[in-house]
């Protein structure tokens, strides 16, 4: 080598552990650059060390369960039959409110009597709906759950 | 049982581990949180902003988990999908907003300045945390790319052509980034001797 020390570009070479043959070997004989490469070593190592401590120290926020544990299409479609429900409800209710005004003096009680057990039915069907959009609001999490319990209890995992 | 299944399906062996490991999003998030945290910190000098990336990056990466190849260690595979996030935020107004409106902007010389107390003398800590505080103080006035090649390297212990893949930038072009960055630093560490 015609220089008697490491060029910039050797050493950030050196530095990064990406040093050729020639380099290595000068830094075997040359005190100064061996030097000069582990004060800058030492100092990208505290900085380093600082760097995590901080992070560590840092606390993690949390991830919304909803987004963590519910599947895109399942979130979508609990929030479309809520707003499905909504939307016949209010529209079966404005379609059927002129009838009922118009009807209102001449109901007969069996009538009457009907659309009570049409009021249980719609209750009964509202009731399973309710259930069915519980069921999807719940069950990614279960889901999950008893996924992560199975996976634990596999012998693959117990193996690890 | 459950990874041995899912490493038949996509015929990667070597990704059994990775790919049961990036199931479980606490497990993801409690094994690789720090690091990244610290990577995309210093990345951008703005806390806040890292904090936000670095949960949208643990969210993405989960939603995205069947993709990962295992063609990389997973931190790595972090490690991109959240530089790609900040590229995103600096082409959008979100991370002008962020920038502009951000209170809390990371004194990136504080952070540098905590060191284990445990690990010396107080002589040897206070030492050890100028030296830190130099290197950080030096990566602020270096440009986005040579600053964030030098902590995947330097921090994150990836490779040159790792990095090369990562950033999708030549090696030749990642290694003079790089030397520019070394260069700020050694002289900025020289100044203080």
């Amino acid at each position: 080598m015609t220089n008697p020390h490491l060029t910039e570009e050797q050493f950030t070479e050196a530095l990064a552990g990406d040093c050729d043959f020639d380099v290595s070997r000068h830094l075997q004989t040359c005190p100064q650059c061996q030097w000069e490469i582990e004060r800058v070593q030492a100092a990208i190592s505290d900085f380093t060390a600082a760097g995590l401590e901080w992070a560590e120290q840092q606390a993690p926020a949390s991830i919304p369960v909803c987004s963590r544990f519910v599947p895109h299409w399942q979130a979508v479609s609990s929030w479309t039959a809520a707003a499905l429900v909504a939307a016949a409800v209010l529209f079966g209710v404005h379609q059927e409110r002129p009838s009922q005004m118009a009807a209102a003096n001449a109901i007969p009680a069996v009538e009457r009597s009907e659309s009570a057990a049409d009021v249980a039915d719609d209750n009964r069907l509202l009731a399973a709906i309710d259930t069915e959009i519980r069921w999807q609001a719940q069950s990614p999490v279960s889901i999950e759950r008893s996924d992560k319990e199975s996976r634990s209890q596999s012998p693959h995992k117990l193996a690890n | 049982m459950y990874a041995a299944h899912a490493s038949n399906l996509i015929g990667f062996p070597v990704q059994t581990r990775a790919v049961s490991e990036l199931d479980d999003i606490d497990q993801l998030v409690e094994k690789y949180r720090s690091r990244l945290l610290r990577f995309v910190t210093f990345s951008l000098g703005d806390r806040d902003l890292a904090e936000s990336i670095v949960q949208d990056t643990f969210m993405k990466a989960f939603g995205a988990r069947q993709s990962f190849r295992g063609e990389c260690s997973v931190q790595t595979w972090l490690n991109r999908i959240a530089l790609n996030m900040i590229r995103d935020h600096q082409r959008t107004q979100k991370f002008r907003f962020w920038k502009s409106f951000a209170q809390k902007a990371l004194d990136i010389t504080e952070v540098a300045g905590i060191l284990p107390s445990e690990r010396s003398s107080p002589e040897k800590s206070l030492l050890m945390r100028e030296r830190a505080a130099q290197v950080a103080k030096v990566l602020e006035g270096l440009s986005f790319n040579q600053r964030t090649i030098f902590l995947m390297r330097f921090q994150e212990e990836m490779e040159i052509q790792e990095i090369s893949l990562a950033i999708d930038m030549s090696v030749n072009t990642v290694k003079t980034h790089l030397h520019r960055a070394v260069k700020a630093v050694r002289e900025k560490i020289g100044e203080t001797k």
